[in-house]
């Protein structure tokens, strides 16, 4: 009873401020939609039956790939102005039907905004919890354990040595604090460098994932030595190598 | 007279108008008001559930299911029911390697334990089913199990004194039907729900585990990384989280565990999607009351704990399908072309099994309300 009481008071309090921006309805907002388009050597990646060779020439396949993009942020470096996706959490995962992943967000403020951040990982404030949910759920096999957190980027497969008919496995595990990485991705000259984000408004940012840069630069790697990945110190070199080139942002369209 | 035939009347006209029933219907004395069933579930299970709109848990339909479960008339012969080979007592197993049918013939596989099918997506050894309610009506007529038709089970329900009356009460209909008993074993299913074994009061703070169940439990969630000397038994790679099963994703949860090699290796989950990449995959499942749910694996090939964990430890076989987190399971570093083998310790392995123990819920297998209803 006591909440309906401040309901009412609420209610009454935002009629008096809604009177001022003369609007009496909740503001419309634009929707981000995050395309992103997952290769293996510039093609969409196929699991389990196609074979690929790394830059040193190891050759081996994919079974699963996902990842937890998260902490969406959309800001304007001139004027300040920022928003945070609340609660933005999205495990990313291509499957042997659909190389294609979208992320649709809702709700965006009416601004003019020249970058779009988010990161690859869980943030410290939710990696070590026990009772996270949608995303976050530790069903989804991305969670090693409540005192270790969560697998931010899995990549499993096969490694086919030259020297040896016996197959290995391609495992990388990667998390830990120390391997989240921020991704800033600024607007093209071709949005005229921002994008303004007006009501009803659907911006598609189209990226791809080329998913071999995990193996290639700054570090190449050589399965031979590292084709299991998981809490070694080798696994910043791999959070360096995804972080570097493996997004690319296409373009960001207005509709 | 005449006034009882106005009042006759009268009443055909109120029934007709509030509840569209004929004049000759007897009211019946409890309405049809299905309760919601209160499923309590742990917040460190998550909510990667979902219950089918179209079959909501109530108390009356968990009610029914319950008396469904433990009905022999389901079977062709009225001597089996679903709890024949899904014993409370045994965590919903039957200690069999394969379970004998009403005619006498074994199955092919051994009977799954049954526990928080609530999060379950996908079911039996090859992940054939995608519900309970489908899955439920299987086994009533698999010639090799209940062996009876859904009609003739219908059927000797309908001619039950007590059973029209309490489908009506779950469903608001006398009349029995075959998706109503699914509806029904699967609201009661979805109530087996363990979550008090020490494990579980351990993860809510209410029990210190001994030093072996902690080696045990570090040792199950860890895949060994013997370069950097991180020792483990690589358990939780297939039996994810707090419920200790497959990973709940599409067929993610299912994995090939080195049982055979590419020759005698069984199709499994290639039988449902027709990938022979998916060949001798198996529904990773709960370790949850292991210790009570022996023999082991899907054709129930291995009798003790101690049996799986030496096949993990030095027999595990290669074939195409081998899942690689096996392959790279190894506490000492891997030579291209050496066998497989985990190198575990006498003292690790003991320790693995004391953890394994932790995961008897016994108020689980003790709680009245999964219980036969009929003694």
């Amino acid at each position: 009873m006591k909440t309906l009481k401040y309901s009412y008071l609420l209610i009454f309090l935002l009629f008096f401020i809604s009177c001022e921006t003369n609007s009496d309805e909740v503001q419309p907002t634009a929707t981000l939609e995050i395309n992103i388009s997952h290769l293996v050597n510039g093609e969409p990646v196929v699991f389990n039956t196609k074979r690929y060779f790394n830059a040193v020439g190891n050759e081996y396949n994919i079974l699963e790939f996902k990842y937890f993009l998260s902490n969406v942020k959309l800001r304007n470096r001139t004027t300040g102005a920022l928003y945070l996706v609340p609660e933005s959490y999205y495990l990313v995962e291509p499957t042997e039907n659909e190389h294609i992943v979208k992320i649709s967000i809702p709700g965006i403020p009416k601004e003019t905004f020249n970058e779009l951040e988010f990161a690859l990982g869980v943030d410290n404030s939710k990696n070590y919890s026990i009772d996270n949910i949608g995303a976050l759920d530790p069903s989804s096999n991305m969670a090693w354990d409540w005192n270790t957190g969560y697998k931010f980027l899995l990549l499993e497969g096969k490694f086919f040595p030259a020297n040896s008919s016996e197959t290995r496995g391609l495992i990388y595990h990667i998390g830990s604090d120390a391997n989240y990485r921020i991704l800033k991705f600024p607007f093209a000259a071709e949005n005229q460098n921002s994008i303004v984000f007006n009501a009803n408004a659907m911006i598609k940012a189209n990226f791809e994932v080329e998913i071999s840069e995990i193996f290639r630069t700054p570090t190449e790697v050589d399965f031979e030595t590292h084709n299991v990945v998981m809490f070694e110190a080798f696994s910043r070199n791999i959070a360096d190598n995804y972080a570097n080139n493996m997004f690319k942002f296409l373009n960001a369209v207005v509709e | 007279m005449k006034s009882a035939i106005n009042r006759g009347i009268v009443g055909v006209v109120l029934l007709g108008m509030y509840a569209c029933a004929s004049s000759d219907s007897i009211e019946p004395e409890q309405p049809f008001a299905p309760v919601p069933y209160p499923l309590k579930t742990p917040y460190y299970f998550g909510n990667n559930f979902q219950i089918p709109e179209e079959n909501p848990t109530t108390v009356e339909g968990v009610a029914l299911g319950r008396m469904l479960f433990y009905e022999k008339r389901l079977s062709g012969n009225n001597t089996q029911s679903c709890a024949s080979c899904h014993q409370q007592a045994k965590a919903f197993t039957d200690n069999k390697q394969f379970s004998k049918g009403i005619e006498g013939a074994l199955g092919v596989k051994n009977a799954m334990s049954l526990s928080n099918l609530l999060w379950t997506k996908r079911f039996f050894w090859d992940g054939r089913s995608r519900s309970l309610e489908e899955q439920a009506l299987m086994p009533i007529q698999d010639p090799l199990e209940m062996h009876e038709t859904l009609e003739n089970a219908v059927a000797k329900l309908q001619a039950d004194a007590d059973y029209p009356n309490k489908f009506r009460l779950a469903f608001g209909s006398d009349s029995v039907t075959a998706e109503n008993i699914g509806k029904a074993l699967a609201q009661f299913q979805r109530t087996l729900i363990s979550d008090n074994s020490r494990y579980d009061q351990y993860l809510r703070g209410e029990y210190q585990p001994t030093e072996q169940e902690q080696l045990g439990l570090s040792m199950f969630q860890t895949h060994p990384i013997p370069e950097i000397g991180l020792r483990g038994g690589n358990c939780g790679d297939c039996h994810v989280g707090a419920m200790l099963s497959g990973e709940l994703t599409a067929f993610q949860g299912f994995h090939n565990n080195g049982l055979d090699t590419d020759e005698t290796l069984k199709s499994g989950l290639q039988n449902v999607t027709g990938n022979p990449f998916d060949k001798g995959k198996f529904k990773a499942p709960t370790l949850r009351n292991i210790a009570l749910t022996a023999p082991y694996m899907h054709d129930g090939r291995f009798n003790t704990l101690e049996e799986v964990l030496e096949h993990y430890n030095e027999h595990v076989q290669r074939s195409q399908t081998l899942d690689p987190l096996i392959i790279e399971a190894s506490n000492e570093i891997v030579i291209n072309g050496a066998s497989i083998q985990l190198h575990l310790t006498h003292t690790e392995k003991e320790a693995i099994i004391a953890f394994l123990n932790m995961l008897t819920d016994s108020s689980f297998i003790q709680n009245e309300a999964f219980s036969n209803p009929f003694k």
